[in-house]
């Protein structure tokens, strides 16, 4: 029996919450925002009906706390919660909390979230449901005699990794025989140093990885169905910044291999609502299961563009009950879609994050094929507190070309004045050639550091000549006449000829 | 007029002569340029360089122009007192090390009266749920380290002085 949500809880912030809130609305429902301290003015609460502090800045005094978020739930009466990704989106507790109130989680149920959730029991499970995962040990080897044997049964190169390690540390890769105990030795002492411990594991090491995921949805009786694919090589620090579907890479064969694997696997822990399954790809196109995020992926957007199904709208319709509005073969992606994640970081200084205040925004609104989701505005203070995601922009075209030419297009629109950003980031990715060719692989950006810095010779002479107008200017304003009602002729000037600009 | 900036550790002298109310010509090195001015508003400029155009934001600071180009942010420094005084003045600056992003403090890596290597972490500063890594810009002895792990720490806050 399909319910009617007349009030949905937006338990996050920025883009996503500015996202989940519009979705919202065109369907007629009321959108709830929750904020922190410091998001006080933040545009997710802007756009919201109602919105209500749960608390200090630091997440886990607010938007990571249960207790807070459900007591606005039940307060304001909401009949679902929607989690947005990051925070809460992919704790059980969370979701058991809302089962038991008789809240309404817009996301799986929290079985299939924990187990997928789990590193290694999802990936038993997988092996048992006919999912291929990266051959390895997945328990720490402590033999030093079974090394060999485990690494020759896994095919060389190898990699070695830390148990307790993450984000690219502790890892060390064995392409022979040979270097195989003295740099398991090493990788030990490496661990024990980092992470205070020694467990060290093996899996295969996959060579030009590709990182490519794809997009499911399920309903309530089971039917689940595949919205292709999405080509998320394009990282740093181990994070996506570019994210363009069809994968430039994949066959169709493959595509669609890897669409029903998903579903296989999406369907061995009763998956329900929107889920995506993340596969490594080797350089000959084989394919592993990485793991399954639970929730909306914040690339979800290139998805939408190439198919025209509304993500979010599905997820909504499918917490209230509803049966899927289509099959497997309704599903027709047309075009090209690209994201770029536009970031308060500085890709001149190893991403070093910029928060601070926006002091002007301009937008690349107007023209065909072009989405800006952003969670800021002008006069916006980014805190310093949460991502640093200001923005997706999101450009379609009828082919993989078209689409970058718009993106560039856009780019170049795009102005944000007061911090950095990742915007010359991708104007630098956009027009390399191993981009346009579309062969690239996680590599990619870390490659792209090594080579010599784009040429901005230009963009410091405009600089330099700018700095030279505006201490000219100064210096007719002079120091005594700083006062508002002394206008500058020239500032009169500008502004009469913008006048005039915009009469015409 | 005449004025000085140094960017990227080199030091600009530009000539600026007004030819219209609205026109400069602006001499730099070798090369001089027509340069046509709208201010769009109080920092945004739209400059017109020989017929091409450039939409720029100037942020004046004290010593120095924060401008915006084309997506990227240039820190133009104003020829000062300091920087008169020869490059090893300006060198005895870079020695204090600030912030450029407002963060908490997670761990101190060294001690006062460390030997430090370029490039060597000092300490460690959260920010936007990342770490990063604040290196040394150049070798020498640590003099003062200010804050302490745990502390917050406010964009242009002093994190320590090299010696």
């Amino acid at each position: 029996m399909a319910k009617k949500f007349k009030k949905i809880l937006v338990a996050n912030r920025g883009e996503i919450a500015v996202r989940v809130i519009r979705t919202c609305r065109e369907m007629g429902i009321i959108p709830v925002a929750i904020y922190s301290d410091v998001d006080r003015t933040a545009l997710h609460v802007r756009l919201a009906d109602e919105a209500y502090s749960i608390g200090e800045a630091k997440p886990s005094a607010s938007y990571l706390n249960i207790d807070k978020i459900i007591g606005v739930a039940k307060e304001c009466e909401a009949q679902a919660l929607h989690p947005g990704y990051g925070f809460l989106a992919e704790n059980p507790k969370l979701v058991k909390r809302c089962e038991e109130e008789g809240i309404v989680f817009i996301g799986p149920p929290s079985k299939a979230m924990g187990i997928m959730g789990n590193k290694t029991a999802s990936r038993i499970q997988m092996a048992e449901a006919g999912v291929p995962i990266i051959p390895g040990t997945l328990q720490p080897i402590e033999d030093e005699d079974k090394l060999e044997a485990e690494a020759k049964k896994i095919g060389f190169p190898v990699i070695l990794k830390a148990s307790a390690g993450g984000g690219g540390k502790g890892l060390r890769l064995v392409r022979s025989k040979k270097e195989l105990l003295s740099s398991f030795r090493l990788a030990q002492s490496e661990a024990e140093s980092s992470f205070d411990d020694p467990s060290v594991y093996i899996e295969k090491y996959i060579e030009e990885p590709h990182h490519i995921e794809v997009q499911i949805l399920a309903d309530h009786s089971g039917t689940t169905v595949y919205l292709g694919e999405r080509e998320c090589s394009i990282q740093r620090r181990y994070q996506k910044v570019l994210e363009e579907t069809p994968s430039p890479f994949l066959d169709e064969k493959t595509r669609h291999e890897m669409g029903r694997v998903a579903v296989k696997a999406a369907a061995a822990v009763d998956y329900r609502n929107a889920g995506t399954v993340e596969f490594v790809v080797d350089k000959y196109k084989k394919f592993y299961f990485l793991e399954m995020n639970t929730r909306l992926q914040v690339e979800h957007p290139v998805t939408e563009m190439v198919t025209g199904i509304d993500l979010v709208k599905c997820q909504i319709e499918i917490a209230a009950g509803k049966p899927l509005a289509f099959r497997q073969e309704d599903i027709k992606p047309s075009g090209h879609s690209l994201q770029c994640r536009i970031y308060a970081e500085d890709p001149d200084n190893d991403f070093m994050p910029s928060p601070g205040k926006i002091l002007r925004l301009r937008t690349p609104s107007g023209g065909l094929g072009v989405r800006d989701d952003n969670g800021v505005y002008e006069g916006y203070l980014v805190p310093m507190d949460y991502d640093p995601l200001l923005s997706k922009l999101v450009t379609w075209g009828q082919s993989r070309a078209e689409a970058i030419q718009r993106m560039l297009r856009a780019l170049s629109e795009y102005q944000i004045y007061g911090i950095r950003t990742t915007i010359p980031l991708f104007k630098r990715i956009l027009q390399h050639p191993q981009f346009s060719s579309g062969d690239y692989n996680t590599h990619f950006i870390p490659n792209l550091k090594k080579e010599k810095d784009g040429d901005s010779s230009e963009d410091k002479l405009v600089a330099l000549i700018a700095a030279g107008v505006k201490s000219y200017c100064e210096s007719k304003t002079g120091l005594g006449f700083r006062q508002k009602q002394k206008t500058s002729l020239w500032k009169a000037q500008g502004r009469w000829q913008n006048q005039d600009k915009r009469r015409r | 007029m005449n004025v000085s900036f140094w960017l990227d550790g080199r030091e600009f002298s530009l000539n600026l002569t007004q030819t219209k109310t609205n026109d400069i010509r602006v001499s730099l090195g070798n090369k001089t340029y027509g340069v046509s001015v709208e201010f769009i508003g109080k920092e945004e400029i739209l400059l017109n360089i020989d017929g091409k155009i450039h939409n720029v934001m100037v942020e004046a600071n004290t010593t120095s122009y924060t401008v915006y180009v084309n997506g990227q942010c240039f820190q133009i420094e104003k020829k000062s007192a300091l920087q008169i005084l020869g490059p090893k003045a300006g060198k005895q600056r870079m020695a204090n090390v600030q912030t450029s992003m407002p963060g908490r403090i997670v761990k101190v890596l060294m001690n006062e009266g460390d030997e430090v290597e370029e490039g060597q972490a000092v300490m460690i500063l959260e920010a936007m749920k990342m770490q990063n890594e604040i290196k040394s810009p150049r070798s020498g002895r640590l003099g003062k380290i200010g804050p302490q792990a745990g502390d917050s720490v406010e964009t242009g806050a002093l994190l320590f002085t090299i010696n």
